[in-house]
């Protein structure tokens, strides 16, 4: 088997193992499941030509192109798109209304926050390890946290309680 | 209790389940070759206009200088000049050009701007090369007979302080061969007052200069005036300048011609001929009622004078027999009135830059004329570039009577900076180029 065989192997096996995380993380930084779909797919296609070089370890790796791929997409469509200062009113209704709202609170942060966010407190990096995925300062990342953090809280009161523990 | 992190959790339920991914692996490879030879495409075409503006600057700069003339090499003056660049090289890069056959000012442009400079031309291979004069100093330059040595003034440290920036401190001689110079440093207060810088031949240099009274923080008028004017004479084969013994009536006369070992003085209303061989001695040559005296430098054989008349350009040239005492027998030169200046004398005929029509009109192109001084009849020696090269070319005299060669325009190198410029903004653009390019590529 040749190197080149033996790298795509590996790829392949990654893939298999680790779309579906990848996926769940990938919806959250954005918010519509098409999306996270092409996202996913786009970070591991990017990730194919250093895969010599990362397969030992690929995960952090692909984790930076996801989501350095999913703040460039939004400043791409920043312009494509139109935004508004209103979001309407959830349409669910029940135990289903907090999800929606949550999903509607992340959507209005801006996206390094959001991703902050994602990775601190659903993939549980912590700030230095945030920090050196985003390529930004630990201190950078504190400040996004905190500002997201209280964003969320004006705009999903009902989260207070939980936001509150992550404060503690 | 729920934390963020269920929330999320619970969230992320909603993502998709990821069905087949079918050749992602190919994908990538194909994503990895797309992007590569997009950017070796844009790195490529950044060096090619790289390599295009170099290899243009390089083309137009001229190339590599041109070798030193063998000895012997023929010598000849060019049938015309052109306006140099004045990017042009200097002979601190490009090394001393050998005899020249021209010398002219103009603008010499630098990093930091403009200044005048002094161009040379090969008498051999017709090439242009700013002369690198060492401590140069404002004011006149002379070029030798032979073209071999230029003679200028030399700026550096006086006793006390300068009257002026760049005080002249010296003489030296330049060697266009060898690249040598030959330095007389004159010791002074406060700088000399250079008045005349002439080749009485070869290797004899005559020079006049008075001392300046005062310095910055002296009285004005000190500062600005100068004791009068003494005449040297330095043979080459001496260190320095011996100081000219003048008879009685001439020491307030002015140095306005040289040539063939004798120097011709002047207080505007009588001309003297100084044998530099037999000092102490001025022979009277043109008598008071003579000639309405002209201001411009005069030149003369063993035995005839000629000067432009008058003190306006152009005009036209009085020659006459220069050994007579008083009541001089002089004729004006036939159609010779757009004549701006002589440069010398070819045995019986004058070298002159005069306008090409003849007439007295300024701002004429201009040539240098062979003429002659009875008949006025005149042959083009050189086409100057313009006009504006008028008083500011001095040719070598023994190549008078040598038949001219086609002159050979000299390069016209781009200015530097723009080219540096270029270079940075192809550089930046290419590299800008290759980062949006692979950020754009699609996956």
């Amino acid at each position: 088997m040749s190197r080149r065989d033996a790298e795509r192997d590996s790829f392949e096996e990654y893939v298999a193992a680790r779309r579906a995380a990848l996926l769940r993380t990938a919806y959250l930084l954005t918010g519509h499941r098409e999306d996270a779909e092409d996202l996913v797919q786009v970070a591991l296609v990017k990730v194919v030509p250093r895969w010599g070089r990362i397969a030992d370890d690929p995960e952090p790796y692909v984790r930076k192109v996801l989501v350095n791929e999913s703040i460039s997409r939004w400043r791409r469509r920043r312009w494509r798109e139109v935004h508004t200062d209103t979001l309407p009113e959830p349409a669910v209704e029940g135990p289903g209304a907090d999800r929606v709202a949550l999903q509607q609170a992340l959507a209005r942060l801006a996206p390094r926050q959001r991703a902050v966010i994602v990775l601190r407190y659903y993939d549980d990096l912590t700030e230095s390890q945030a920090a050196r995925l985003l390529g930004v300062s630990v201190g950078t990342v504190k400040s996004q946290a905190r500002d997201a953090l209280r964003r969320l809280r004006e705009l999903v009161p009902d989260l207070a309680h939980e936001l509150e523990e992550v404060r503690r | 209790m729920t934390t963020l992190h269920d929330r999320l959790a619970e969230l992320a339920d909603d993502a998709p389940p990821g069905g087949p991914a079918p050749e992602l692996w190919a994908r990538g490879r194909r994503y990895h070759r797309v992007r590569r030879a997009g950017t070796l495409a844009i790195v490529s075409a950044a060096v090619l206009v790289l390599v295009a503006i170099t290899g243009l600057s390089w083309q137009q700069s001229g190339g590599l200088p041109e070798p030193a003339a063998p000895p012997g090499a023929t010598r000849a003056l060019p049938d015309r000049l052109w306006t140099p660049s004045p990017w042009l090289p200097g002979t601190d890069e490009d090394g001393p050009l050998g005899d020249l056959a021209v010398v002219m000012r103009s603008d010499r442009s630098s990093w930091s701007g403009t200044e005048q400079g002094l161009v040379g031309v090969s008498a051999t291979t017709g090439e242009y090369r700013f002369l690198d004069l060492p401590d140069q100093a404002p004011g006149d330059v002379a070029l030798s007979p032979d073209g071999r040595k230029v003679a200028y003034w030399l700026t550096g440290t006086t006793s006390g302080s300068p009257s002026d920036t760049g005080p002249v401190t010296g003489v030296a001689v330049y060697d266009a061969t060898t690249g040598d110079v030959k330095r007389a440093d004159i010791s002074t207060e406060h700088g000399l007052d250079a008045s005349a810088l002439l080749w009485a031949d070869d290797g004899e240099l005559v020079l006049s200069y008075g001392q300046y009274r005062g310095g910055e923080g002296d009285d004005p008028m000190q500062q600005s005036s100068a004791t009068p004017s003494e005449h040297y004479w330095w043979r080459l084969d001496q260190d320095r300048p011996q100081e000219l013994p003048m008879p009685e009536g001439t020491r307030r006369a002015d140095l306005v011609g040289a040539s063939g070992g004798r120097v011709v003085l002047t207080d505007s209303t009588r001309y003297w001929c100084y044998y530099l061989d037999q000092p102490g001695f001025a022979w009277p040559m043109l008598g008071e009622a003579g000639l309405a005296m002209s201001t411009q430098p005069v030149f003369l054989t063993t035995s005839r004078f000629a000067v432009v008349r008058g003190s306006w350009n152009p005009n036209s040239i009085l020659v006459g027999d220069a050994s007579l005492r008083g009541g001089a027998r002089t004729h004006t030169v036939p159609d010779s009135q757009g004549t701006y200046e002589i440069l010398g004398w070819d045995g019986d005929r004058l070298i002159v830059e005069r306008g090409t029509d003849g007439s007295r009109r300024a701002y004429v192109n201009a040539s240098v004329f062979r003429v002659d001084s009875r008949t006025g009849r005149s042959v083009e020696l050189v086409r100057l570039a313009s006009a504006e090269q008028i008083r500011q070319v001095q040719v070598a005299s023994d190549l008078y009577d040598v038949p001219t060669v086609a002159g050979k325009e000299p390069p016209t190198p781009f200015d530097p900076r723009a080219v540096t410029g270029g270079l940075a903004l192809v550089a930046v653009l290419g590299a800008g180029a290759v980062v949006v390019w692979r950020r754009r590529v699609e996956a």
